[in-house]
């Protein structure tokens, strides 16, 4: 049975999208569609109004300086993207390979809904671009899988790799792929991937780390899925704690407690 | 004793003393060989009843200073947690408008001021007692906002706000440097 695979893209730079599709392409899956979200006016203070300055530096790293914000002696997407020889920058690319691309304000729009609607059956990856709500949910066909920085339920919300350092629990460091559903980060959880701390020198390198891991994990879980080899688990409904962003006193302080602990091993 | 909240302590303990905001709350964690003696509860705050958690409208100062009570008394149960999650949640996702949504809940300038102040000391206590620290990330972003400081006045109405800040101050300065090095 073909599913037809639909991409969610925050931004037709995105590595997370391009190294996706381009390794699903690789393995002989199609892209129906690519849905873009725009970066304008409106998104810029929808989300400043949530990030705050952080989004400044947000832009700067994924918009303006792009891959010149990474270093390739680093475990990181661009390192990833090298060995692996991913070479697609720019989701237009795409449209060689049969792929449409749509835009939209938000991923919620009507075009949106109206796409997925058409579509019979599907499954839709999420690869970032905002909240997705109910209208869209409930159109998605299979779900919408989506990569998330922590290991669920314990860890939901955002900053997780920050919370981990922060509480000490260096080894709940890790992905969940899960579904999405109308809660945050409550949806069924397909697969979970623990990640080592390695010889991280501070949060933005250990961060890093995580996205290579939350590419190839994505590309293995749809095929394990679509192949039946793996299904969704609901989570518990105890798991009621969210994480929110880390304060910069805090960032500090895990900065600290990243290279203490470096010096640990090393010197053991 | 040489600081702004040790002098601010020592110059109005008696009217401290009767103040149903419980501004000396955690006072020993902040003075080790303290002369001054740690008002006590009043009865009126033990005796409140607290209603389930609805909206943040409902979170009045009288409130926070009974969950601060129940908190300080050891008497923490499900409508208490419940509480402080639904408080912590609220100032989180609400961050950037806290501002403009308390203004719209027609509370005044003082109001405001002190129920922040009232809510930034309920989230650190609570994260004596539970040692989760949410509570002082979230803690840490209110007291960034100017607005949450209290005036630069004489006016007595600001008084417990004002040593509840300066308490604040110090007691988030002791715990990010005991996460520190823990």
């Amino acid at each position: 049975m073909n599913k037809s695979i639909i991409v969610f893209s925050p931004s037709p730079y995105s590595m997370l999208t391009t190294s996706v599709c381009e390794l699903l392409i690789r393995k002989g899956y199609t892209i129906d569609t690519i849905v873009l979200r725009k970066f304008g006016l409106q998104r810029f203070r929808h989300e400043f109004g949530r990030d705050g300055v952080l989004l400044i530096r947000k832009i700067w790293n994924k918009l303006i300086l792009k891959e010149k914000s990474l270093s390739l002696d680093e475990d990181n997407i661009l390192s990833f993207r090298k060995k692996h020889n991913i070479t697609v920058g720019h989701i237009k690319e795409f449209e060689a390979h049969g792929t449409k691309i749509i835009r939209c304000q938000t991923l919620n729009d009507k075009v949106v809904e109206d796409l997925l609607r058409a579509k019979k059956d599907k499954i839709v990856l999420f690869t970032g671009g905002g909240i997705i709500r109910k209208n869209i949910l409930e159109v998605a066909g299979d779900g919408i899988i989506n990569f998330h920085m922590g290991v669920l339920p314990r860890y939901r919300g955002m900053d997780l790799p920050e919370w981990c350092v922060l509480e000490n629990n260096t080894d709940q460091l890790g992905i969940t792929l899960h579904f999405m559903d109308t809660g945050i980060d409550t949806g069924k959880i397909l697969k979970i991937v623990k990640i080592p701390m390695k010889n991280s020198k501070n949060i933005k390198i250990l961060r890093d780390t995580f996205y290579p891991v939350m590419v190839t994990s994505m590309v293995e879980v749809l095929e394990e899925y679509l192949t039946g080899k793996i299904q969704a688990q609901a989570q518990p409904k105890s798991a009621k704690k969210q994480y929110f962003i880390v304060h910069p006193k805090l960032h500090r302080i895990i900065d600290v407690k990243i290279n203490d602990s470096r010096i640990n091993e090393y010197t053991n | 004793m040489s600081d702004i909240f040790q002098k601010l302590v020592l110059q109005h303990i008696d009217q401290l003393k009767n103040s149903e905001e419980l501004p000396l709350l955690c006072y020993s964690k902040i003075v080790e060989q303290s002369d001054t003696a740690t008002p006590q509860i009043p009865e009126t705050l033990k005796k409140q009843e607290l209603p389930p958690y609805k909206a943040f409208k409902n979170a009045t100062i009288g409130r926070i200073a009974h969950i601060r009570a129940k908190i300080e008394l050891d008497e923490i149960d499900p409508n208490i947690e419940n509480w402080c999650e639904k408080l912590l949640r609220y100032c989180e996702i609400r961050y950037n408008s806290l501002k403009k949504r308390a203004a719209q809940q027609k509370r005044t300038k003082e109001e405001i001021v002190k129920l922040y102040t009232q809510i930034i000391s309920l989230f650190i206590e609570y994260y004596y007692k539970n040692g989760d620290l949410r509570y002082i990330n979230i803690a840490l972003k209110l007291m960034d906002y100017k607005w949450t400081k209290y005036p630069n006045t004489q006016n007595v109405e600001y008084l417990s706000a004002k040593i509840l800040h300066e308490r604040n101050l110090r007691l988030l300065d002791k715990i990010l440097h005991t996460i520190e090095y823990e």
